[in-house]
Parts: structure tokens; sequence; C-alpha cells
């Protein structure tokens, strides 16, 4: 078997809707993003946010000609390169790529030819056929990592109102009904200057010619003074329910809809369903864990699951909660604390009720409660760990013991697995019997968090810049890409995260055995994956 | 060289990649295809008064030359049988619910497409043929949510047999120019029949283990007991 597409950003537009899964809940999901109201969906890695969006795109694509609807996908995942002293710059950035990617959809979808007057605000001054201004500002920013002190103009930039004036005209010039932006990664999770920027912004644009939508990771909470959380937007969580009756049907259509799948491991999964169930089971719903242990257990033998379950669940997964302390070393704390909590009290208390639970022929439980007064830090570390995928928010304003109020979270399946010595034989009596009752609860005052109350009092902002140098002078080898591609790019000296950066697909074609097709893929995932690497 | 001193060699040379292919170390996989030709036989035994069986005996005979083309080193010919077969028995296996397109092709009327069998509508995204709701919902229901999964196994497995056919430079040049052992597409092969030997009898099962007679089931049990013992559907059917 060769790879499987992790990511959604690999896979070329008009093959998503063949490779899409859908579920009622997915299907929810795409029809409010093309409705008018805002979305902001939430969810960690991997769990096809940006999958949904795109089907959303694809859809509104389709039906333009008669709905009118012309929908916008872009991605501020390089809002990790920004930096700069000027404090609008981030606002200033977002806007000049939103005014960017209207203007080359509207001229892809062939409507550009009679030059209406509002394009001249939004392309910045001089409208020209070749080379849009705004973009050249855009890409100036893009590149202020490179040369931090350069200045660079932004007179050129209309504000938000110009923005959405500009929208107008647009929109009636040429009778669209609206402009429908898809927002991915909308906002750096360890930055919550940019999160704040971002979510005013989210709420300015708000306009009957413009409806938002944005995908943000679970940590993205810093909302500003002007967003309202539950006016402004609906959020959406995204994770699967993994409890429903057609979940493993849907996970296995998953690995089907992959053209690397073929016969041979589609095969294995029929003739070992339950080491396949196991693994479902284990994602807990995140598409990306799937296809990755999938393809290390490409034989479905019981022997390969537990190696995979404790490699990937028990070692690896932990290990990149971990490793991004050295990403951010002003984490460092809160990281730490998130993975101990997990690992030493969690993941075996769990184990050792599920234990006497199965014993005495009860249901089983993954999930954890947590009073809703925490300190702060407490829950900015709980929140990291959602972002890995480590657990998940299963249910906000859960009673639990005496009526107290708070948060229910369910813990990573494959993480409870790899507790046990042999996942194969002994991890689905767990699934199956699962219930959302019962929860290992954790109060206000819990003596566990007092370790880290004690440490790290207040959580605090962290300084990019200097991670920002670092980072990019790391070895390759740091990103998450298959080892073909590493090697590929090692072949022709690509040896650092800038390096890749810096290349153009040309240079890459000067490796043996890449095409055009090729060059234009690593480059993609190796792009991609550097952003999605800096940006956690 | 005479023509007969010719085909002589020719043959000599073929009997020495069978030499070399009986040498491999690990012909678990051969001999589990060559036994499926005895748990073949079983169900067409079962099958012998229906008017599709002859087509199933064709069948069977393609995939026996294809095993045998495989051992001597003529690959792409053994993918040709190979995907014959996996076609001819779904033939039989589609016809065995129209008799009157049946009779129509046996007698020249009529041709055999794999859309037909086997093929996604681009419309309404439904399967079409034996794989499809309705035919699963006329002979085995409880069967439905497994559809998917083996037709779209079955479409992957035929279209890697047909790159061997037809396909593209990469896989034909795998393919030895002069008659010579390769170990890997000896393996490959393999493989790829021992999908085809799961997919053939999941489809046998679908049409017709629930309208065999107790005695029969007990006959074509033991093709399947091991095979689909992942599948309960299949297994509380043959818990006699």
């Amino acid at each position: 078997m060769s790879d499987l597409l992790f990511r959604t950003e690999d896979i070329p537009n008009e093959d998503i809707l063949d490779l899409f899964v859908e579920t009622n809940q997915d299907r929810d999901v795409i029809e409010k993003l093309k409705s008018v109201s805002p979305i902001i969906l939430v969810g960690s890695r991997g769990v096809g946010k940006s999958f949904l969006m795109k089907v959303a795109e694809e859809e509104l694509n389709k039906t333009f000609i008669s709905e009118k609807v012309l929908p916008v996908y872009l991605t501020f995942n390089k809002s990790s390169l920004l930096h700069s002293s000027d404090k609008s710059q981030f606002s200033n950035w977002m806007l000049s790529l939103i005014c960017s990617k209207v203007i080359r959809q509207l001229r892809r979808k062939g409507l550009l030819a009679n030059l209406p007057h509002s394009i001249n605000v939004l392309s910045g001054g001089e409208y020209s056929e070749d080379n849009l201004k705004i973009e050249e500002v855009a890409k100036l920013y893009e590149d202020s990592w490179k040369n931090p002190s350069n200045k660079i103009a932004t007179t050129s930039i209309p504000t938000v109102d110009d923005f959405k004036d500009a929208i107008q005209e647009i929109c009636e010039d040429l009778g669209i009904k609206r402009i429908n932006l898809l927002i991915d990664e909308a906002a750096h999770i360890f930055r919550p200057e940019q999160q704040r920027q971002f979510f005013t912004l989210f709420r300015d644009l708000r306009s009957p010619y413009i409806s938002c939508n944005a995908a943000v990771y679970p940590g993205v909470t810093s909302y500003g003074d002007i967003f309202q959380y539950t006016q402004d937007a609906t959020f959406i969580n995204i994770n699967r329910d993994i409890f429903s009756d057609s979940y493993i049907d849907r996970m296995r259509e998953i690995v089907e809809k992959q053209t690397d799948a073929d016969s041979n491991l589609l095969t294995e999964i029929s003739r070992n369903r339950n080491n396949f169930e196991i693994l479902a089971y284990a994602s807990s719903g995140n598409p990306r864990f799937l296809l990755k242990s999938i393809s290390r257990t490409a034989k479905l033998s019981s022997t390969q699951l537990n190696e995979t379950i404790r490699e990937f669940y028990k070692v690896e997964l932990l290990a990149e909660h971990s490793n991004l302390s050295e990403k951010y070393p002003g984490q460092t704390g809160l990281i730490d604390w998130g993975r101990q909590f997990v690992e030493n009290i969690i993941l075996p208390e769990i184990q050792k009720k599920n234990i006497s639970y199965l014993q005495g022929d009860k249901q089983t439980s993954c999930f954890i409660w947590v009073h809703k007064d925490v300190p702060q830090t407490v829950k900015e570390s709980l929140r990291l760990l959602e972002y890995t995928g480590i657990i998940q928010e299963h249910g906000k304003g859960i009673k639990a013991t005496n009526a107290e109020i708070g948060t229910r979270f369910l813990i990573n399946l494959g993480c409870v697995f790899s507790q046990e010595s042999t996942p194969s034989s002994t991890s689905l009596p767990i699934a199956r019997n699962i219930t959302s009752k019962r929860m290992t609860e954790f109060g206000m005052n819990n003596p566990y968090f007092k370790d880290l109350v004690d440490k790290i009092p207040d959580f605090k902002e962290n300084d990019m810049n200097e991670i920002l140098t670092k980072e990019l002078a790391k070895s390759i080898d740091v990103l998450d890409l298959s080892e073909w591609i590493k090697e590929t790019l090692k072949g022709i000296n690509i040896l650092t995260v800038k390096d890749i950066l810096t290349t153009t697909e040309a240079n890459l074609k000067t490796a043996y055995y890449v095409g055009d097709k090729r060059a234009r893929l690593v480059k993609t995932a190796a792009t991609t994956s550097v952003y999605e690497y800096l940006n956690g | 060289m005479k023509v007969i001193d010719h085909y002589k060699k020719l043959g000599r040379d073929a009997i020495e990649v069978i030499e070399k292919s009986m040498a491999n170390d690990d012909l678990d996989l051969l001999s589990s295809n060559h036994a499926f030709l005895h748990d073949f036989a079983i169900w067409l035994d079962v099958l012998k008064d229906r008017p599709e069986s002859s087509i199933l005996k064709n069948a069977i005979k393609e995939y026996q030359l294809a095993l045998l083309s495989n051992n001597q080193g003529m690959y792409q010919q053994a993918f040709m049988g190979l995907r014959f077969f996996l076609e001819r028995t779904f033939v039989a296996i589609l016809f065995s619910a129209n008799e009157i397109e049946l009779n129509l092709w046996k007698i020249g009327e009529r041709d055999t497409y794999w859309n037909e069998i086997a093929s996604m509508d681009k419309d309404n995204k439904q399967i079409q043929g034996i794989f499809s709701q309705k035919f699963c919902k006329a002979f085995f229901p409880e069967l439905k949510n497994e559809l998917n999964h083996f037709f779209t196994i079955t479409t992957k497995v035929y279209r890697e047999c047909s790159e061997y056919v037809h396909g593209n430079k990469s896989v034909i040049d795998k393919i030895p120019e002069k008659l010579e052992y390769s170990k890997e597409l000896f393996y490959e092969w393999n493989v790829k029949a021992d999908i085809i030997k799961r997919v053939i009898l999941f489809a046998f099962c679908l049409r017709y283990l629930n309208q065999l007679k107790p005695d029969e089931i007990k006959q074509i049990s033991v093709t399947i007991s091991e095979e689909f013992k992942s599948l309960p559907q299949i297994t509380e059917k043959i818990k006699i």
C-alpha cells in the first residue's frame, strides 16, 4: 500500500466530493456553512474541519449559476509567519488576503471581464490584469519574516468599511447574492492577540452581502471586546459521534474512498473486522488518526494492532503533546502538567474502573467531568490537550454529583486502550459498552490541580519572534511528512523548514522521479505541514 | 530451428520457470488458491442443476489455466485469466437472477459489460448489479451493510488486474520481456487471486445461501466458515 492522504489540503478540489463520506451530522454542518448565518467550526487537528469547508465550497461552486452565492475559501495558516512591530499588521494582512482571494475567485468564475468600478477600491488603486497591488502587499507581509526591518506600505489597503462597500458594489454589479467566506485555520492557537483581532474582524465583516464562516482549534478562545460569543456566531463542535450505530461503517468508508487503499488492505479490513473496529474506536472519530494508524497496520493482524495502539497512542500522541513545549517554551508548565494529568491520573483511573465494571457486567466509561470553576491554568491545560486530540469536549453545563455544573470530556479511546496489555483482546468490550453517564469527576479544588496552580498562577502569552527563527532552522524531520517525501527533499538539499518555504516547484523537479504533478504534491504537502507545524 | 523445436524449447523454458516458482519458500498462498478449485467445485455441485452452471464451469476452467500461467511465468496472461474468472463468475451470478438475459446471452444475442455487473450509477450514486440494494434485498437482505465494502474491494481488484492487461507503463514494465520468473509478480498474482476468492465466495453467499437446502448448506459451509468468521450474518446461516 502506498500513502493514504492524511490531509485535506493534499486533495485536489475536484476529488473532494468523491472522497466525502457523508453522515447526517456532516450534512447538517455543510448546510449551515452554506447558509447566511455565521458559523465557527471548532475541532482538534485532523477531525475534518477543512474537509467540510471544502465540500461546502465545492457545492456552492456547483450551484453558483442558479443560487448566485459565491464561495471564497481561504486559509490563514500562514499567519504564523507574521511578525512586525506594526500593531494593525495582522488585521491588514487578513483583509488583504481576503481581497485577493475574492478577486481571484471572481476572475476564475469569469466575472471580471467588464471590470466594475468597485474593483479599484478592492485592488488597492490601479487595477491591472496581471498584478494586483493588494496581492503584493499581502505577499510583502507574508515575506516579512525574512526581513523584519523592512517597512511595508499599507496606505493602499482599504478599511473594513471600504471593503464592505466594495463587496456590495461587486455583488450588485455582477448579480451575486452574497459572498460566502470560508476561513480555515482562522487564528493561531498560541497567539491570543491574533485571535482577538480575528474575532473583531469576523464581527466587523457582517453585512447582507458577506456571510462569514471560520474553522478554529479548540484552544482559540480570545474573542476580544467586540465579538460576543453567543450572538455573533454559532459555534459547532465537529467531533464525530463515535457511539452512533453507523460509526464503524462510516469510518470504513473513509478508508475505502482513499484511492491508495488497494484491494489488499480492504480485504484485510474485511477479514479482520474486530481489529478494524478497535482502530476505528481508538481514533475517536478523528479520520487522520485512523488513516495514520491503518497505514502502519496494513495486515490488520492482532500483533500489528497491539503494536500500533502502543506506538501511536501511548508513545507518539503523548510525545506530540510534549513536543508542543519545545515550540512554545512559555507554555511548558501547562503542557507537561496536562500530559501527567492524563498519563498518571486519568488513564489509570479509567482503566481500574473499567476492569471492575466489566467484571460486574456493567457499562464502561471513557469520560471525565471537570467543574466549571476550576483554576484558569487547568482550563488552559485541558484546552491544549483538546488541541492535540487527547481529550474532546463532550458537553458543557453537565450536572454531576451534588448538582454541581461542569464540562464533560471524552478521553481519546486509543489512549484508553493503550493501557491494556493486549488491546486486541480487551478493548472491544470496553468500547462497545461505554456510557456517557459514567464520568470520573474532578471538582473545583481537586488536589491534583494544586501542583499546577502553585507553579503557574497565571496564563501568559508567548513571544513569537524568537520562536519562529528557531523553528525555521530545524530539520525537516520534525514535519509530519511521509518518508518518501522527506528523502526526496533531502536528496536535493532541502534540509530545514525554512528551505521548504523558499524552494520552488521547479527546483523540486530536479529530484529523481519527480515530475510536474509530483512536484506540486510534494510542495503542497511540505508547505502545509510546515504551516501546521508552526501553528502548533 | 524448426517450428517444432522452437515450441519445444519454449516448453522447456516454461518448465524451468515452474521449477523456480515451486522453489519459493512460501507457497501457502498458492496452496490456498489451488485449494479454491476444490471449494468452487463444491459450489458447482450444489448449483449443478441451475441454468447458469455452464458459465461457472467455464469460469473455473479459466482460473485453472490462470494458475498454470502464473506458475510458468506468463504473468500478463495470468492476470487476464484471473480477471476473466471474476467477470465470468459474476456474469453467471447476475444472470442467475434473470433467465431471459441469460438465454439471450447463451445464443449470442447479447453482450455483457462490467458496468452492469458492478458499477456506481453516476447520477443517483447507487450501486448497480450484484452489489445493488435491489439484488441484496431479494436474496440476502441482512448483508446490506456489507455491500458498499465488497463493491469497493471488487472494483478495486478488477481495476488492479486490468492494469496488467492494458495498464500504465509502470505496471507493464514490471512484466519480464521474455519467459522468466518474477518473484514479485508471482506473489502479486496470488494476493489478487486470494482477494478474488473472497469476493466470489461473498457473492455466492449473497445470491444463493438463503435458498440452499440444509444438506446443501452443510456441503458448502466448509468453503466459507473460516473465510467469513468476521461476518455474523453469514456464520448464523451455516450454524446447523
